[in-house]
């Protein structure tokens, strides 16, 4: 065979359980558990994998290229692809015990499409990679809870067509920007575009940057975010909050940083812009909501404007610490998701009121919440503060100096809704005194993100230093 | 013929697609509006492919079969949307405001 | 080949105004579909002859059709000559106008039509399928993987709880149309028979 193939040997491990399990389902159906637990435990088994195959190297053509880079990247997706199984696990088997296999297979699809993304180096593997995570996204959004509550399937399909409809006006905004820059300088491959781009060129440019900014959920493109995390089943959107934008996040490196790098005077206004905005408007309109899913939506906005403004620094650490930014926010907004899913799975939805004096029902899931909103809002010592500190020092190294004044002073905002949060789940008195009943897998799913959370927040420096080595993968030089 | 006009025909369509795009509420009219701007982005890639050279072609081939796969989904979304609503007008389904 | 070009072209954009503008659903597929021929043509006198080809064979056979069946299917009280629902009219007029004004000057001001033709060796079907399948095989295998979980994801949606499929259900639209319309005096009650039919 050919002598590159083994540089794919974790996608195609990735791969090759969602077939297992889709002939497992065709064969021998299942209703309990076993199918999702044995998905996690392969996938654990492929994350552990990733540690023992160290193949290296580039595709011929130059279209893939696996380095630290995309190691990096595929460890975190993996992870979060684990955990995203692991969250779903309960909901699954007792909501739509006959359709396991079939998410289980879309979210491992998306998964190679991520794993996939982060290695491509030409402009046709990098869209159709990006689809291959997308597609099945669009339909998990709309996975039916087949005999919740009434308004729920409704919300859920109409989650599922906003993602798509914006999802696919996104898909062709990029390609139609990729018509004008491909044309003009005559090679897919992601590279630099010479000197003195055409007017054309320029704005083929913006327009492949405005498509990726509807993926990540930046401002202006944001409008979706609230309304799918509102719609969309909980396990899910907690897989969606985080992997997707990691991979968008990871795209924008790739096409800006790695290949734009030269014609920064084009995009950085614009990306700087973005940043700007998404960490305003994120955290302003986050402040009035009262369902938690439309608020982490908020959230989610500002917290992508974070990491945009550390790619805007335009430096190897800045890469670096939008890494570290990410992976930190993977593991905590999981968590967040993970809680929030424990407490209304019992009906009557996410609206703030519905997790008052959760920590008197469960200390131990109120505790958990309170540390993920530490660390969202950026409080020593949890992941998230040492994100926030790294993001706001390679900026300020960057001269972005009036920025990162005013994602500082947001930040203080965001602590406001945070925190008001945090208090009801101590303070306010529920309707209710009985624990919180909570499936095994979606214990030691929240478990896995709490000691995650707090580990990073004692000890950062190991994933500081592996995200530095990814970074020098795109960014070359300091 | 040149360059010049046929972009700028693909253009037109690409706005045209974005107009039906922010404008139609009927969700079939907007999957028709989707394959539009789809359509201009692979005449734009052709047209740079036949007076300019390059990988353009090749380009449409790919972007082809990712257009036909989200009409796949999108039209089975519009028919999920139908059946749990009983209609497929945007407007209607927006329970989700705030 | 010329006034050829120039046809194609009025008659694309023309239906492409119709398929936004137009009243009638089912209009507005065929219209698409008429774009899309004329997109067609259009390749065909850029040297793209396979590209052509493939547009009409899936597009115009396969996409057009998928449409018309998912406004069958969804059409059920809109009636023919439903309303354009329509919101945003001027916001939107203003977007788009300026889009195409960009875009517009963009193409004027880039200079495209000088200089030397192309450097590049034209792409033939021959040079395409060796490209498809040598520089670009990952991103073929990708689309592989693509369609296969762009089937299961519309197979999962398409799919009813009570286990009735789509095939069925697009069946039962189609006897309830073709029953609508040869009974043209009593179409309640016999869409109603219809649909209880199917389901059973």
């Amino acid at each position: 065979m050919s002598a590159w193939l083994h540089l794919f040997t974790l996608e195609l491990a990735v791969v090759a359980i969602a077939l297992l399990v889709l002939l497992w389902d065709a064969f021998a159906p299942a209703a309990g558990r076993a199918v999702g637990w044995t998905t996690a435990l392969l996938l654990g088994g492929v994350f552990a994998a990733s540690f023992f195959v160290d193949g290296r190297g580039t595709v011929p053509h130059g279209v893939f290229v696996r380095d630290e880079w995309v190691v990096f990247h595929e460890r975190l997706f993996l992870a979060a692809g684990i955990l995203g199984v692991l969250g779903s696990i309960d909901w699954l088997a007792t909501r739509t015990p006959k359709r396991q296999a079939e998410y289980y297979a879309l979210l491992l699809f998306s998964l190679a499409g991520m794993m996939l993304l982060a290695g491509a180096r030409d402009w046709i593997l990098l869209v159709t990679c990006f689809e291959l995570m997308s597609m099945p996204l669009y339909v998990l959004c709309a996975y039916g809870k087949q005999d919740g509550p009434a308004s729920e399937p409704k919300l859920a399909a109409e989650a599922g067509l906003k993602l798509f409809i914006t999802g696919a006006a996104s898909s062709g905004l990029t390609l139609f920007g990729l018509a004008l820059v491909v044309g003009m300088t005559g090679t897919t491959h992601v590279g630099g575009i010479g000197a003195n781009p055409a007017p054309l060129t320029i704005v083929g440019m913006l327009f492949v940057l405005a498509g990726f900014g509807f993926k990540v959920g930046a401002v202006p493109f944001h409008m979706w975010v609230p309304d799918t995390y509102q719609g969309a089943p909980t396990p899910f959107v907690a897989f969606l909050s985080v992997a997707p934008k990691a991979a968008g996040l990871a795209t924008l490196a790739i096409v800006l940083l790695g290949g734009w790098s030269a014609d920064s005077s084009v995009w950085l206004p614009v990306l700087l812009v973005l940043a700007g905005a998404s960490m305003v408007v994120g955290n302003l309109f986050a402040l009035p909501q009262t369902d938690a899913r439309r608020l982490l939506g908020f959230s989610g906005v500002a917290q992508i404007g974070y990491a945009l403004l550390a790619l805007g620094a335009m430096s190897r650490g800045g890469l670096a610490m939008t890494l570290f930014f990410v992976a930190t926010y993977v593991f905590t907004n999981l968590g967040v998701f993970f809680v929030l899913h424990a407490a209304a799975e019992e009906g009557g939805g996410h609206s703030l009121a519905r997790i008052a004096g959760l920590s008197r029902r469960s200390p131990w899931l109120g505790g958990a919440l309170l540390v993920f909103l530490l660390s969202l809002a950026g409080i020593p010592f949890v992941a998230g503060f040492w994100a926030k500190l790294f993001v706001f020092m390679e900026a300020w190294n960057a001269g972005l100096v009036g920025l990162v004044v005013l994602g500082v002073a947001l930040a203080v905002i965001g602590l406001y809704y945070y925190l008001t949060v945090a208090r009801s789940t101590y303070m306010a008195d529920g309707d209710r005194t009985t624990p919180v009943p909570t499936g095994f897998a979606l214990r030691a799913a929240i478990l896995v993100c709490l000691i995650f959370v707090v580990g990073l927040g004692l000890w950062p420096r190991p994933l500081v230093e592996a995200a530095d080595r990814a970074a020098a993968g795109i960014v070359s030089g300091r | 013929m040149t360059l010049t006009h046929c972009l700028l025909l693909a253009s037109f369509l690409f706005c045209v697609g974005v107009y039906g795009l922010l404008t139609r509420r009927q969700a079939v009219a907007v999957l028709l509006s989707l394959e539009l701007m789809m359509n201009a982005a692979n005449l734009a890639f052709a047209s740079f492919a036949h007076f300019k050279g390059g990988p353009g072609q090749v380009f449409v081939i790919f972007a082809l079969a990712i257009t036909v796969a989200e009409v796949a989904i999108g039209l089975a979304l519009v028919m999920l949307l139908y059946r749990r609503y009983d209609d497929t007008a945007l407007d209607r389904a927006s329970e989700a405001k705030g | 080949m010329n006034a050829l070009f120039v046809l194609a072209a009025l008659v694309t954009a023309f239906a492409a105004v119709l398929v936004v503008a137009g009243k009638n659903l089912v209009r507005a597929v065929m219209a698409l579909a008429l774009a899309l021929l004329g997109t067609a043509v259009v390749y065909a006198l850029l040297d793209a002859s396979f590209l052509a080809g493939v547009q009409v064979l899936t597009y115009v056979g396969g996409v057009v059709t998928l449409m018309i069946f998912g406004v069958m299917v969804t059409r059920r009280h809109e009636g023919a000559n439903a309303p354009a629902e329509r919101v945003h009219g001027f916001r939107g007029l203003v977007i788009a106008a300026g889009l195409f004004a960009l875009l517009a000057w963009a193409v004027m001001e880039s200079d495209l039509d000088r200089g030397a033709p192309p450097i590049f060796a034209p792409e033939t079907t021959r040079s395409l399928a060796r490209s498809l399948l040598d520089e670009h095989l990952i991103a073929f295998e990708v689309v592989s993987l693509l369609l296969l979980a762009a089937i299961l994801g519309a197979v999962v949606l398409a799919r009813r709880r009570d286990g009735r499929d789509a095939g069925s259900e697009l069946l039962a639209a189609a006897t309830r149309e073709a029953v609508e319309s040869q009974t043209q005096g009593e179409p309640v009650e016999a869409a109603g028979s219809a649909r209880g039919g199917a389901a059973r």
